[in-house]
């Protein structure tokens, strides 16, 4: 008992440099959960695709330092070549038509006057359903034998066509599932630009009595061109990485008419476990992603410059 | 056993325990298993449960056996079904982590080379085996047959050679096949038998109609007979019938289904070969699927296609099984899972179907020479091809208790277990062992007439112990390999290119990968695979 009063100053001035220390470093120790799961499931991977883009890791082998081989190989692959064509084209056509479509709808349905909310849910349905599940419907609606397109073709009198096996059929019927379930965002997300634009431009360009193809023309779509490169560029990533319903529907064939760049990845890598050519297809895919999209801004900017 | 230490020390661990109790478990069982061996040597006819009650049957309670398997009813099915009763003579739980077919190489290499997981068994194929044996996850089932040669639920000499063959690599087994995979003929004997049908062919062709094809120029004529351009077109009373089904489609194993076009052709006998099922790749890993006896295989294949099955190039697996047991296709050559399929209620052939070795051919090219060989006069060249070879358990070195992994492999693929798993149209097991011929019970119960049970599995079984038949390469990046073939061969079936072409495209590319993967390690494993 006798100590303690002794002890009392020193408790005393120690506490409050404790608490500055911990008020100080405190923040740290909050971010660190945050910091550790960045590196853990963020950087890291990121950091061992780029060392896997310089390996080799085969099925049955370890990894092995390769230098540029796996970039070399991908250079001279004739099927990356054409899977990077075939896909700038699938973008193109998807992006380009889902614009088309969805300005088209997002115009009419501001005119809508009842029943808005009801079709904005009915649009907004295809986009909700997991793309796997829309992919298996479609095979079935695409089915040449017993599929009810061509059903529907063959009443009235049309040939059928080879929907998932033509050539050319095959990359068309990606599209129209493309074009089916992604429009309605394209859609939703104008409609949404539309009904933000400032009412007071319209009324003055009525009072100037201009018409409806006039204030379409000179106001509504200058003021909508912002929003839509950001819509369409939105649109034109997710198309750039399609997957799943290249998987379900034609497994990238017939031979490799529809092997885009995702699926040409997991077919000439992923699938056969050969994981450091997988991660050199994952990054040159990444940089052209970022290419393309810059040389798009780029056109975009001097558009609107002029 | 802990999972402590490297893959090598924990196979070195399991392989020394094995030996270590095969001694006194052989002891056990000379007292114990008198009579399951009697029946065995009988035969196996006499084989009942009362021999293998007879065995000393391990206890294994709290233990939990993971078995890495591919998603879907048929062949992760029959092991959810036995797994309560193992549990209740065994004590150990059994669990299956189901990946979807396409995934489950390359997720099974993950574990592997991760050695996460944690799975004591794999349910794979046997074609990929030294990409496991090489990593030091198969551990080898050597020790395990050695010490158990004399039990009768392994009943070892019930496994015909073929089998055995499939489930050893470089002299030692790894895996356990529970799943005969090889390609048989499946064709609409009531139509080929039909004397109306016969009488057509004759006048049309001038020839007696084959019932059964024996050659593939044959079965291609009866398949182009028989659809809608055809003199036999109408015979099926289900709708628009074809002559032939194949699966098209890329990554449906339609390559798979160019095997039995292929080798017949290409494949050299094997009494005038180096070895038996030199298929594909030379004993150097020179590619022969250029030459002109494949070459010539694959054109005949796409051919029929075009000329001889229903259009529209969408026809996968599921599809060359439904078309035959719906009536709509006359013939194909699959797997066997038509088989019992043709006796469930969905079919409208049961008792119509008919089973047979794939057509051969009256002259192949030998590769060795560059040139053609025709077959004396009567004699036809046939190569029962095992694609994929079979679905086969492997136990991995992460196994917690290896012992506990073998009994249920043992259990699961003895003789009485295995038997209703091959008969049921539930399963895609494909029978394997010689008493899956003589124990019918479990076909008349699964709904099969007897006769065309024993027609069904005496086809299996002549494809597995033909002494032409040719297993399915397993060489280290078989995957690589047969990805390749796959889109080439896809190619061509697309008319993307010709044949020829996209055969010697395959080639640039089967040698790129062999180099990559190194040559001399390559030739050395293919000939480990060989036998040679």
């Amino acid at each position: 008992m006798s100590g303690a009063p002794a002890l009392a100053p020193a408790v005393s001035s120690a506490v409050p440099r404790q608490h500055a220390w911990a008020d100080q470093n405190a923040k740290y120790v909050f971010l660190l959960p945050a910091v550790l799961y960045l590196l853990l499931l963020g950087i890291f991977p990121l950091i061992f695709s780029v060392y896997l883009v310089f390996s080799s890791w085969q099925s049955g082998s370890g990894i092995t330092f390769v230098g540029l081989d796996n970039i070399r190989r991908l250079m001279v692959d004739v099927r990356f070549q054409d899977a990077v064509t075939r896909t700038l084209a699938y973008v193109a056509l998807t992006a380009g038509l889902e614009l088309a479509i969805g300005l088209l709808i997002a115009l009419a349905l501001q005119f809508a006057t009842i029943g808005k909310s009801a079709l904005r849910l009915a649009l907004a349905l295809p986009m909700l359903l997991p793309p796997i599940a829309i992919s298996f419907a479609w095979k079935l609606l695409f089915d040449y034998n017993k599929g009810p397109v061509n059903y529907a073709l063959d009443a009235i009198g049309l040939p059928r066509v080879t929907w998932l096996s033509g050539q050319t059929s095959a990359l068309v019927s990606l599209v129209v599932v493309d074009i089916w379930q992604w429009t309605p965002f394209i859609a939703l997300a104008t409609l949404a630009a539309l009904e933000s634009l400032p009412t007071e431009i319209y009324e003055a360009a009525l009072v100037d009595g201009a018409g409806l193809r006039a204030v379409l023309r000179d106001i509504t779509l200058p003021l909508l061109t912002p929003y839509l490169v950001a819509i369409v560029l939105l649109r034109a990533v997710d198309a750039f990485k399609v997957f799943d319903t290249v998987y379900v529907l034609t497994g990238g064939g017939p031979g490799t008419a529809t092997e885009l760049l995702s699926f040409y990845a997991y077919a000439a890598g992923f699938r056969t476990f050969n994981m450091g050519f997988t991660a050199t297809v994952a990054w040159a895919t990444a940089i052209l992603m970022t290419l393309v999209f810059l040389l798009y801004l780029r056109a975009f900017r001097r558009i609107e410059e002029a | 056993m802990t999972r402590s230490g490297t893959n090598e020390e924990r196979i070195a661990h399991i392989t020394a325990e094995a030996k270590r109790k095969m001694i006194s478990r052989r002891a056990v069982l000379k007292g114990g298993a008198g009579a399951g061996a009697a029946a065995l040597v009988g035969g196996h006819r006499g084989f009942t449960a009362a021999s293998v009650q007879a065995q000393e049957k391990p206890r294994f309670d709290g233990v939990t056996l993971k078995v890495f398997a591919p998603t879907g009813p048929t062949i992760s099915g029959p092991i959810k079904f036995h797994a309560p009763q193992f549990q209740q003579e065994y004590g150990a739980t059994v669990e299956t982590v189901e990946v979807p077919n396409a995934d489950l190489f390359t997720r099974a290499q993950q574990a592997a080379q991760s050695g996460g997981g944690d799975f004591d068994i794999l349910l794979l194929a046997n074609t990929w085996m030294p990409d496991f044996v090489n990593l030091n996850y198969a551990v080898p089932l050597q020790p395990f047959v050695d010490r158990d040669a004399e039990n009768p639920l392994l009943a070892w000499d019930d496994i015909p050679e073929g089998i055995k063959r499939k489930d050893s690599w470089a002299g030692q087994i790894y895996t356990y096949i529970i799943d005969n995979d090889n390609q048989t003929m499946f064709y609409r004997k009531d139509i080929l038998g039909d004397p109306k049908y016969q009488e057509a062919y004759k006048t049309a062709t001038g020839k007696d109609l084959p019932n059964p094809p024996q050659t593939l120029t044959e079965f291609v004529d009866v398949a182009r007979f028989f659809s809608p351009n055809g003199g036999g077109a109408g015979w099926s009373d289900q709708g628009e019938g074809y002559g032939f089904i194949t699966c098209v489609l890329r990554g449906q194993q339609s390559y798979w289904y160019s095997y039995p076009w292929t080798a017949p052709y290409s494949v050299v006998p094997t009494d005038k070969a180096p070895a038996q099922g030199i298929y594909i790749f030379d004993p150097d890993m020179n590619p022969l699927i250029n030459t002109e006896g494949y070459v010539r295989g694959l054109t005949e294949f796409v051919d029929v296609i075009k000329t001889a099955m229903r259009p529209g190039l969408d026809a996968d697996r599921n599809a060359v099984e439904y078309d035959i047991i719906g009536g709509l296709a006359l013939m194909s050559l699959d797997w066997g899972d038509t088989g019992p399929l043709s006796v469930s209620d969905q079919s409208v052939v049961k008792g119509k179907l008919g089973f047979s070795l794939s057509p051969g051919v009256t002259e192949y090219f030998d590769w060795q020479t560059k040139t053609w060989v025709t077959m004396p006069e009567g004699q036809i060249h046939r190569t029962p091809t095992h694609a994929y070879n079979g679905w086969s358990y492997y136990i991995t070195s992460q196994a917690k208790n290896p012992d506990a992994a073998w009994e249920w492999i043992k259990w699961h693929g003895s003789p009485q277990i295995s038997a209703v798993d091959v008969a049921t149209p539930e399963s895609g097991y494909q029978p394997w062992r010689t008493s899956h011929s003589t124990n019918l019970q479990p076909w008349l119960d699964a709904g099969w007439d007897e006769n065309d049970a024993k027609a069904y599995i005496q086809t299996i079984l002549d494809a597995t112990n033909h002494p032409n038949a040719v297993i399915d390469p397993r060489i280290p990046g078989a995957a690589r390999y047969q990805d390749t073939l796959e889109l080439y061969t896809n190619r061509a079936i697309a008319g993307e290119t010709t044949p020829q072409e996209a055969m010697d495209q395959c080639v640039k590319d089967f040698n790129a990968i062999t180099d990559e993967l190194g040559r001399d390690k390559q030739v050395k494993a293919y000939r480990a695979h060989l036998g040679m």
